[in-house]
């Protein structure tokens, strides 16, 4: 999709939100497949990237998506205590709380980024968080903050 | 100030006699009111040695650039932290390094100094007379009210005597803070503002980023030998890059709110980052947010060599289930 498109698009009273998420390889990914396998409805607008762990999360990550254009982030991963490494989403838990609390500082919405605890059975909650979150950034509208214009 | 120069510089000689390879001080500075890190490397050059309330830097950085040397530093109680943040993380041998700590009673803000100074006017002498600063001249004597004429971390500064040091100079030093003064009163005027007002101030700040990277050179929490800024493998075969080197907008948030959130948890708040700033980006209202926050989430649970991000709890509060 080229970026005139974009433009085209978002005056468009069409308008859908772009949402990157980033899953988890043991959990979130696998919930989200199950979805599939069950033929659950959840919105289109989700781009999931399969991560090996929600630690692998970059905060840079979550920023270059803004810039590329997201309208929203979804970071999601195993149940605290169920990380196939053991501790990895301990540590996201730190950090993503604290990040998030930095986004909003400089003036991003809190429902820009969203982080979730999705397990590999729980599909029913990965379709109500998409739902949730398409809902959210539809009332808010597209992303402008940090945004790339070229 | 005159005689904490003399014992300074006695002690130094002495240092440096004793098998101390670098001495890194303060000497006076080219300019007015102006002072400059100082190297010796002989007893002799010690007595090029000063303090006063000039010395705004933050030596410890420099100990990087002698890790395999015996070396003496002198640091004042903003700057004891760093040390112990790179021993901690395995850059510095603390067996190897003397500090010499010197306690402060407050740093002048160099603009406010020079706008009441006449140019043609040399200091020639400063006396901590506790409220304010009498400054000799060459044309007279001035006289600096701490209150107004102090950096504004040392209106809020508890850390006036340095903790810590192998050895400490001269009297102890009363504080100078301010107790009606809050210290985070500009991050609170900030989270106050509505999520559009927020963005326009930082849009702004931002905006006259120029990325010298000039808050990164000088923080001694930037001390990766590798930076996610600068590019892996230089020349043409070029990796991808995190920011563009062009100047715009989007990348500087990308840098800033990277860099505050690297040095979240490790940032010793010296504010030195927010000193070298050439267009003045406010860097200490990010750094004391992010502890602002660490402190309101993390308190007293376990933290890593390299700061509470680098542990965790299980019980740590969770806005995400």
């Amino acid at each position: 999709m080229s970026v005139e498109e974009n433009v085209v698009l978002e005056k468009d009273a069409a308008w859908e939100p772009r949402i990157v998420a980033f899953f988890c390889n043991w959990c979130s990914y696998a919930g989200a497949d199950l979805a599939g396998v069950i033929r659950l409805k959840y919105p289109a607008n989700i781009r999931i990237i399969r991560i090996p762990c929600s630690s692998r999360v970059n905060p840079q990550f979550i920023l270059r998506a803004f810039q590329r254009g997201a309208d929203g982030v979804l970071v999601a991963g195993c149940h605290p205590g169920d990380c196939h490494y053991v501790t990895g989403n301990y540590f996201t838990r730190r950090r993503l709380t604290l990040f998030k609390r930095l986004l909003e500082f400089v003036g991003f919405e809190p429902e820009r980024l969203k982080v979730r605890w999705i397990s590999a059975a729980e599909a029913g909650r990965f379709a109500e968080t998409v739902k949730e979150m398409v809902e959210e950034i539809k009332y808010l509208g597209p992303n402008q903050r940090v945004r790339e214009i070229k | 100030m005159r005689e904490m120069a003399g014992i300074l510089q006695q002690e130094a000689a002495r240092l440096l006699e004793e098998g101390v390879e670098v001495f890194i001080g303060y000497a006076a500075g080219s300019g007015q009111a102006l002072a400059r890190p100082f190297f010796a490397t002989r007893p002799e050059e010690a007595a090029n040695l000063v303090f006063n309330p000039f010395c705004v830097h933050n030596l410890v950085k420099y100990l990087l650039r002698y890790p395999d040397r015996k070396t003496a530093v002198v640091v004042k109680g903003c700057d004891g932290g760093a040390v112990n943040r790179l021993v901690e993380e395995r850059h510095l041998d603390r067996a190897k390094i003397t500090l010499v700590g010197i306690p402060c009673s407050g740093m002048l803000e160099r603009e406010r100094v020079l706008a009441e100074l006449p140019p043609a006017a040399k200091v020639e002498a400063v006396e901590d007379r506790g409220s304010a600063y009498a400054v000799y001249t060459t044309r007279g004597e001035y006289l600096f009210e701490k209150k107004e004429h102090l950096m504004a971390k040392c209106l809020a500064c508890v850390r006036n005597n340095p903790t810590g040091v192998d050895l400490l100079l001269g009297k102890e030093a009363m504080p100078v803070a301010d107790p009606e003064r809050d210290p985070l009163e500009g991050v609170r005027k900030i989270e106050a503002l509505p999520a559009a007002e927020k963005a326009a101030f930082w849009d702004r700040v931002f905006g006259r980023c120029i990325r010298c990277y000039a808050c990164r050179e000088v923080c001694p929490a930037c001390s990766c030998i590798e930076c996610a800024f600068e590019q892996a493998v230089p020349g043409w075969q070029q990796g991808a890059m995190w920011v563009e080197k062009a100047k715009n907008l989007p990348d500087s948030y990308h840098y800033h709110l990277i860099r505050a959130f690297h040095v979240a948890g490790r940032c010793t708040s010296c504010a030195e980052c927010e000193r070298v700033c050439p267009v003045r980006v406010p860097l200490m209202l990010l750094n004391q947010k992010l502890a602002k926050e660490i402190e309101a989430l993390f308190r007293g649970a376990p933290a890593g060599a390299c700061g509470p991000l680098c542990a965790y709890s299980p019980e740590d509060p969770d806005q995400f289930s």
